[in-house]
């Protein structure tokens, strides 16, 4: 399913915050696990990464470094800056507001809550 | 001795070891054991020729003995197998020999490697060091390099000759110029990228417009992307697929690229924004400005010389006196010089002049006779616009003068010279010396009838036109009238019969004018023609400045671009109306016209405020003269050009009225002369009366009240204190009149001070003179410096 661009443009820089709090990954670790881990939901091409990136390295959340990969290819890592830190903190709390309330308006709902519900039916 | 050399050897293979050893080596602490080049290619067994041209080739290539030995050690394994495969020891050896010059970039080693194994001919590598010398960037030097050896050695292997592969492809020049432009995304080609991605990637790379560094950045980690794309098993199309569209790409990856620069650029590009957004609004706004300036144009309805000569043309001919005078005038002879005629027509016999001035009066008989004629007739009649003027304008034009610029009937009310004023003060000074002339003849009729002529005369001037100018004019001519009548009283008190001194006081009462009253009404029509000619006219009454409304400012004589009351901030330059403008001149007017312009208050404004200085100035000098009274206008007038903004605002207002501020129609000024005209006025009326009361009584009054009601019908008063003329008679039995003067203070007369004290006050900051004025007697002598003119 393709996200609308709009939602797209507020999920993807969180979303790529979370994938780098796990360690240093570089545009095409990022590509392939945006694609595997979000069932291709939020897939992005190469054209909307870069830029992406760019904006949070300009907003000094995260910092890029050039480093040899294991190939002995040279690779730009990016890291989670502090400041990267408390964003993904809080935006993390926002989309968590944000899916309870969509939860709740029943835009959503819980998988695990779901055969609950069907049964009380 | 043995031991000493054996020494010696030993430290020299030493040093030759060290100098052997490769730096690398020698950091780590270790020593190569020593080899010469020469040893290598010495052992190699090589034919003399190519052994030769490889010492010579190594020891120009390397400087260091293990550069040196290396090099012989990577070339002789090459050239020993390029030997196995046929190749003769003389084409290996002509190949070395030819390696010159080497290519930019690439490592010597590299090069004789190359040149050794691969088949190219010898001027293929010449064309690779020309290539490389056109390539800025060193690694791409080596990319070309390796590039044009490996397809040039693939195309020959097919059989292509070099000329052919050379002539195939562009000149040194342009293929390095295409390599240049590569420069930005030199790790694409290093990557080794398929063509489609790096034609696809080194095109977003150059949509993008970014600086070169930061291009270089984006190519080497977009590369490494598509890179680790096709290692992870992707092919070239699927890649290109998933990029997108170039052109966005490009853009985007732009937008946030140089959101990454560092803060001074963008202080710096701000900064520029800031500039030219704020240039642009500032020529947006002269334009408009402009374009308000020159679509407005002047709308001169009203042409007030004209209107004049209309008037004066309902004037039967007979009636008018100026053809008359005018005769006169021409007639007069050349030899005339105003400073001594003034000084000899004011003191007569005791004047050192008075000799010429006799003697001019003797030759000008005539014209005396045509000004006595001219003076009565009923009106002056003079028109501006009239063809027999000219031999009266021609006659005085001083040299190098035109006549169009002493009187040009098109010119505004503000730019008329009024010639013919001037001649009336001549003809006023020739018949003050033929007064004296007569009076030392002993003619009395001819002195009476000449005074009576100065007085008519005085009559005259005042209609010479509807201004301010004019009625100071005739004050000046009546006040000599009567200040000769006092002067002939006092050096000849019995000339005259009574009879003769009844008609001079008839004439003294009958030319009598309150110039303040009647001739501040014309200056309402100079705000009036003013206006017309700086504004233009929406026909409501507003309008705005025009073109030609600020030349004329510009070029009035009160535009002083140093003078910070009446200049356009400094930005105009000031010009004369008739002169061509320079180029600079006009430049500078079109720069900086619209602005000042744009400053000035529209008509309706600006006449508001013209009429209300006009009626605070005319309330002013119509009071009573009272010492040291504040001014309303002077008030008025100061907060406006004290004030930067209201001082542009209204700048035609305050060039129009700096000459009723500073010059001889300041109100200080004004108030002085009306009051002193008439104290003198009632001065020549009461010392008449007290000359005729002498004559009837056999003594002097004992006081001026005396004179009432038989010769005078009121007290005299000196409006300078609203008081009666002050009159004593003096210890030697003589009678003495005074005015207390400007300073309103009475002084007995214990300092006094003169005509000119009193009527050359044209300065109010300069103070009033103190002390009181002498009426009676008049002085007689003249003073001991010349009378300036």
């Amino acid at each position: 399913m393709r996200i609308e661009r709009e939602l797209m443009r507020g999920a993807g820089p969180v979303a790529v915050l979370k994938l780098l709090e796990s360690g240093a990954k570089y545009g095409y670790e990022l590509v392939e696990q945006l694609t595997a881990e979000t069932n291709g939901v939020l897939e992005v091409g190469q054209s909307t990464l870069y830029p992406l990136l760019y904006n949070l390295e300009s907003q000094g959340l995260i910092k890029p470094q050039w480093q040899q990969a294991d190939s002995g290819r040279q690779r730009k890592y990016y890291s989670l800056t502090g400041k990267g830190k408390k964003r993904l903190s809080r935006d993390s709390k926002q989309w968590q507001a944000v899916s309870e309330a969509m939860l709740r308006l029943g835009v959503i709902s819980d998988p695990h809550i779901e055969p609950a519900l069907e049964g009380g039916a | 001795m043995t031991e000493r050399t054996d020494n010696h050897q030993s430290s020299s293979s030493t040093f030759r070891r060290l100098l052997a050893t490769p730096l690398h080596r020698l950091i780590r602490g270790t020593i190569s054991d020593h080899v010469s080049y020469q040893q290598v290619i010495d052992e190699a067994d090589f034919d003399p020729v190519l052994a030769k041209a490889l010492r010579l080739r190594i020891r120009k290539a390397g400087r260091r003995s293990c550069t040196r030995v290396e090099l012989a050690k990577s070339l002789v394994p090459i050239c020993q197998e390029q030997q196995k495969g046929g190749r003769s020891a003389g084409e290996l050896a002509a190949a070395l020999q030819n390696a010159d010059p080497g290519p930019r970039g690439v490592a010597w080693k590299t090069h004789l490697q190359t040149l050794l194994e691969s088949r190219l001919p010898t001027n293929a590598f010449h064309v690779l060091a020309q290539l490389t010398r056109r390539i800025r960037s060193r690694p791409l030097c080596r990319v070309a390099y390796d590039s044009c050896v490996a397809e040039w050695s693939k195309q020959m292997a097919d059989g292509t000759e070099f000329a052919e592969i050379q002539a195939a492809m562009p000149d040194t020049i342009q293929l390095g110029n295409r390599i240049n432009q590569l420069h930005c995304i030199e790790p694409v080609l290093m990557d080794d990228l398929p063509n489609e991605v790096s034609t696809i990637l080194h095109d977003a790379v150059r949509r993008t417009r970014l600086w070169r560094n930061e291009k270089r950045d984006v190519a080497k980690e977009l590369s490494t992307h598509f890179s680790a794309g096709l290692e992870a098993g992707a092919s070239a199309r699927e890649l290109v697929e998933s990029f997108g569209d170039t052109t966005t790409a490009a853009k985007l990856i732009r937008r946030a690229k140089v959101r990454c620069r560092p803060t001074v650029w963008w202080a710096w590009q701000r900064t520029w924004q800031l500039a030219t957004i704020g240039g642009g609004l500032i020529l947006m706004l002269w334009l408009v400005l402009f374009l308000r300036l020159v679509t407005a144009s002047p709308n001169v309805i009203v042409d007030y010389v004209a209107r004049f000569d209309d008037r004066q043309s309902a004037i039967p001919s007979d009636d008018r006196a100026w053809p008359i005078y005018r005769e006169g005038l021409v007639g007069l002879t050349k030899d005339w010089v105003r400073t001594d005629f003034v000084d000899a027509s004011e003191f007569g016999r005791q004047s050192k002049h008075w000799d010429t001035a006799k003697d001019y009066l003797e030759r000008n008989d005539a014209s005396v006779e045509l000004f006595v004629q001219a003076s009565r007739q009923p009106e002056l009649g003079f028109l501006f616009d009239d063809p027999s003027n000219d031999a009266w304008l021609i006659k005085d034009v001083p040299e190098g003068v035109e006549r169009s610029k002493l009187y040009d009937p098109k010119n505004s009310v503000l730019m008329v010279l009024l010639p013919h004023a001037q001649d009336l003060r001549r003809v006023e000074i020739i018949l003050q010396a033929a007064i004296k002339e007569a009076a030392a003849r002993g003619d009395a009729e001819r002195v009476t009838e000449l005074v009576e002529a100065t007085f008519r005369l005085s009559s005259h001037a005042r209609q010479t036109y509807d201004c301010a100018v004019s009625y100071l004019v005739s004050q000046a001519i009546y006040n000599s009238a009567g200040d000769e009548i006092v002067r002939l009283l006092t050096s000849d008190p019995g000339l005259m019969s009574d009879s003769q001194l009844e008609r001079l006081t008839t004439s003294i009462k009958r030319h009598s004018r309150d110039f303040v009253i009647e001739g501040l009404v014309f200056d309402k029509v100079l705000i009036e023609d003013t206006l017309q000619r700086i504004y233009s006219d929406d026909g409501n009454g507003g309008g705005r400045v025009t073109q030609d409304g600020l030349r004329l400012l510009c070029s009035s004589d009160f535009y002083r671009p140093d003078d910070a009351a009446v200049n356009l901030r400094g930005s105009l330059p000031p010009f004369s109306l008739e002169d061509e403008l320079t180029f600079s001149q006009n430049a500078q007017f079109a720069v900086f016209a619209p602005r000042a312009a744009s400053l000035i208050a529209d008509r309706k404004t600006l006449k508001a405020k013209m009429i209300e200085l006009h009626d605070l100035y005319v309330d002013d000098i119509r009071r009573p003269y009272s010492f040291g009274s504040k001014s309303k206008f002077v008030a008025t007038y100061d907060e406006i050009v004290n004030d930067v903004a209201v001082r542009a605002k209204l700048l035609p207002a305050v060039m129009f009225y700096q000459n009723y501020y500073h010059s001889w129609l300041a109100v200080t000024r004004i108030r002085i002369g009306r009051a002193a005209s008439q104290t003198s006025q009632a001065s020549w009326l009461a010392v008449i009366a007290i000359e005729r009361y002498k004559r009837q009584e056999g003594e002097w009054p004992q006081s001026i009240e005396a004179l009432v009601p038989n010769l005078l019908v009121e007290v005299p008063i000196d409006h300078f204190d609203g008081k009666s003329l002050r009159y004593r008679i003096n210890p030697d039995g003589s009678p003495f009149v005074w005015s207390v003067g400007p300073d309103g203070v009475d002084i007995a007369a214990e300092k006094l001070i003169g005509r000119d004290d009193v009527y050359g006050n044209t300065d109010p900051t300069s103070g009033i003179p103190p002390g009181d004025w002498q009426l009676f007697p008049a002085v007689l002598t003249p003073p001991k410096q010349e009378l300036a003119d």
